[in-house]
């Protein structure tokens, strides 16, 4: 049976380093990506998804990338953030030997990009380090399918495949534009590989996958992982 | 919707009409606890899923050990007729196509030679042996080199000087897969999966030190060089990235392509095409071609082994006696042939954490099994038993000559985590005496023994049944997590 394993999000760490978001002037590699914003125009924070599990040995760092505390200092940017994002997030879906993701956004960008906070949680990319040891890397990504759901498994399959072969962690998203046939945007990639604590995902399957309205909220997805 | 019903012991039928459009009924091989175990998890609802797909016979089978999959159930044995339309779904491989076991035996007793020095053989094998996700392996190939092993299977490292001749002979179709399609597996597979030859990957990957703890067929064990007290190795792997992403790509279009062929699926991961299309051609030449590299990486992982024994033990690897026994895949679809309705036929089979088991006298086994039949690797969940069977001729008509794979999971990983820490759960095995390494201390527990079925329970329920019988229990002192 699925059950939820809710996520709420985590609250920021009092006394936590502030990170920055480290991507600012970072060198755009990717294929059509572009600077990121200062500051998003955009209905939601990122990333509400918490932390997917307790670890310990995080506990009274710094925030998961994705809290609204992560970009800009004391987290300045929560009084700029719309309702409409409310309910924003994702969370882990059990089944008995794989991992499903459950995200929502207002938007079918945002819901997208929850998912993909999902993959990284599941392979639990590290903390982004310092931003002046590693800004990481953006790369562009860009898939076409013949519908949504192709859409969001072959978004996923290319960052999952982005993540291996540089032996990266994804550490940042954003989803530009789905639709049409297309979605694009980018992550970015930290070095080192994903946390040593972090579960190894083979691929994203189309078991049971859902990419729907969700009536009031903007966009409901699911899709599971070959963990 | 109808209900299942009990046809004899151990053998359930899952009528047509338990979901709408199957076309044959669902047969599980299961003890009334482990059926009621995979009516709760829903993979019951898979078994009858699979029976869907166009051109299947017979039924659509499942082992004891199965468990909830995505699209076919882990367990999971679909044949379908390749001339009355059947087809080929690459979910009913998975995306780790060729995942197997390897079994090696050794002249080493557990007592006099090893227990002693368990110890520091594991450290050395967590040193030699490379592991969890991502990273180099021990033979990493360059383009040519991964296009030889794609079709080669184990002739590319034996050609290096890695392994000797007699591995060959001992692994499922002499460790080369015929009728590999290298030029079907795509530049982005080669680049994730070319580097990762002769690794172990995560999740329930694994290798371990075992010894022989009960011989339960005496004639079996000796054809296959196993006595008690003895020390072994058993590994468990696959294709690594090139399988996974082989399937990635394989699938998406054939995902595309069957609605517009009319096919429909209950679940979109059983997206397949009839095995005549040449897109199931490509697949199925790719899918060939990745489970070459799995052979391989067993093969260079085997080797591995063998000289982190040679390097503890202060001897040469020709002196410790570390043959093969058997390496065998429990992921992937062969074209075979079977009687149907009184006609042989050709079948496309699936098996999706499914063992081919071939009883005694069939032409396709080497000499050495001919009488016993073929050996099946059971590994069973870390810290618990393992097994040895040997093929039954009976399977042949039960299940087109297929048996179990292993314990089969019975538990989330996330729940299994949240019963007993990774930490916690180390220092229970090594209270019991199991040496332990792991890359990953705080999933440790993803993989407990309680987060899976009773592997006894599955390897009797198959024995019973007559897929396979038992040979051999094996005991694990060491375990290497992937």
């Amino acid at each position: 049976m699925v059950q939820p394993e809710q996520h709420t999000p985590g609250p920021p760490a009092a006394g936590g380093p502030a990170r920055e978001p480290a991507r600012e002037g970072s060198a755009d590699r990717g294929r059509g990506g572009r600077e990121r914003e200062p500051a998003r125009e955009g209905p939601a924070p990122r990333g509400t998804g918490g932390p997917a599990r307790e670890n310990p040995a995080r506990r009274g760092q710094a925030p998961r990338r994705g809290s609204v505390a992560e970009r800009g200092e004391g987290g300045a940017e929560l009084s700029t953030t719309p309702p409409a994002g409310v309910g924003a997030g994702f969370e882990l879906l059990e089944h008995t030997a794989d991992v499903g993701i459950r995200a929502r956004g207002a938007t079918l960008e945002e819901a997208f990009e929850q998912a993909t906070l999902g993959l990284a949680e599941v392979q639990e990319a590290p903390d982004p380090l310092e931003p002046a040891a590693d800004p990481g890397e953006r790369v562009g990504v860009r898939v076409s399918a013949t519908d949504l759901g192709g859409l969001l498994v072959d978004w996923l399959n290319e960052v999952l495949w982005l993540a291996e072969t540089r032996r990266a962690a994804v550490v940042d998203v954003r989803v530009e534009r789905v639709g049409d046939g297309t979605a694009s945007g980018w992550v970015v990639l930290g070095s080192g590989g994903p946390g040593p604590e972090g579960t190894f995902v083979k691929a994203v399957t189309y078991h049971r996958l859902r990419v729907e309205p969700d009536p009031g909220r903007g966009w409901l997805v699911e899709v599971y992982l070959d963990v | 919707m109808s209900e299942p019903r009990r046809l004899e012991p151990s053998v359930w039928e899952v009528p047509v009409g338990y979901v709408d459009g199957m076309r044959v009924p669902g047969i599980v091989f299961a003890s009334d606890e482990l059926f009621a175990r995979a009516v709760e998890d829903r993979a019951v609802e898979q078994v009858a899923n699979v029976a869907t797909l166009p051109g299947i016979v017979g039924a659509s089978y499942a082992m004891p050990d199965i468990h909830w999959g995505y699209g076919f159930p882990i367990g999971g044995v679909a044949a379908t007729d390749v001339a009355a339309g059947g087809v080929v779904s690459p979910g009913g491989v998975g995306f780790d196509i060729g995942c197997g076991v390897r079994l090696l035996r050794s002249d080493l007793d557990w007592e006099r030679d090893v227990r002693d020095r368990i110890g520091e053989l594991v450290h050395t094998l967590a040193r030699r042996i490379p592991r969890g996700p991502g990273g180099a392996g021990l033979l990493p190939l360059d383009r040519a080199g991964a296009d030889r092993v794609l079709v080669e299977g184990v002739r590319l490292p034996l050609a290096r000087g890695v392994g000797v001749e007699e591995d060959a002979a001992a692994c499922e179709d002499g460790g080369t897969v015929p009728d590999a399609e290298p030029a079907q597996v795509s530049d982005r597979a080669y680049q994730r999966g070319a580097p990762q030859l002769g690794s172990l990957g995560g999740g329930n990957h694994f290798l371990e030190v075992q010894v022989v703890d009960q011989v339960r067929d005496a004639a079996a064990a000796a054809a296959m060089g196993l006595r008690a007290g003895q020390v072994c190795v058993m590994l468990h792997t696959g294709s690594r990235g090139i399988g996974h992403q082989t399937c990635t790509d394989h699938l998406k279009v054939i995902d595309r392509l069957a609605p517009t062929l009319g096919i429909r699926v209950p679940d979109r991961q059983l997206a397949c095409v009839p095995v005549e299309r040449p897109e199931a051609a490509a697949y199925l030449g790719a899918m060939r071609a990745a489970a070459n590299f799995a052979l391989a990486n067993r093969h260079v992982l085997a080797d591995g082994a063998r000289r982190a024994f040679a390097e503890v033990l202060g001897r040469p690897v020709a002196a410790l006696g570390m043959d093969l026994v058997y390496d065998v895949s429990h992921n992937l679809a062969k074209l075979e042939e079977h009687e149907v309705g009184g006609r042989r036929r050709t079948l496309c089979v699936h098996r999706k954490g499914a063992t081919r088991a071939l009883g005694p006298g069939h032409p396709e086994l080497p000499d050495r099994y001919r009488q016993v039949g073929q050996p099946v690797i059971n590994p069973g969940s870390m810290g618990t038993f393992s097994y040895v069977l040997a093929g039954d001729r009976r399977a042949e008509a039960r299940s087109f000559a297929s048996t179990c794979h292993g314990a089969g999971r019975s538990m989330s990983r996330t729940r299994a985590r949240k019963v007993m820490s990774g930490p916690d759960l180390r220092r229970q095995l090594e209270g019991e005496g199991l040496v332990l390494a792991a890359g990953n201390w705080k999933l440790l527990s993803e993989e407990a023994p309680y987060a899976y079925k009773d592997a006894t329970a599955v390897v009797e329920t198959c024995e019973q049944v007559g897929l396979s019988r038992v040979v051999a229990r094996l005991r694990p002192a060491g375990v290497l997590k992937g």
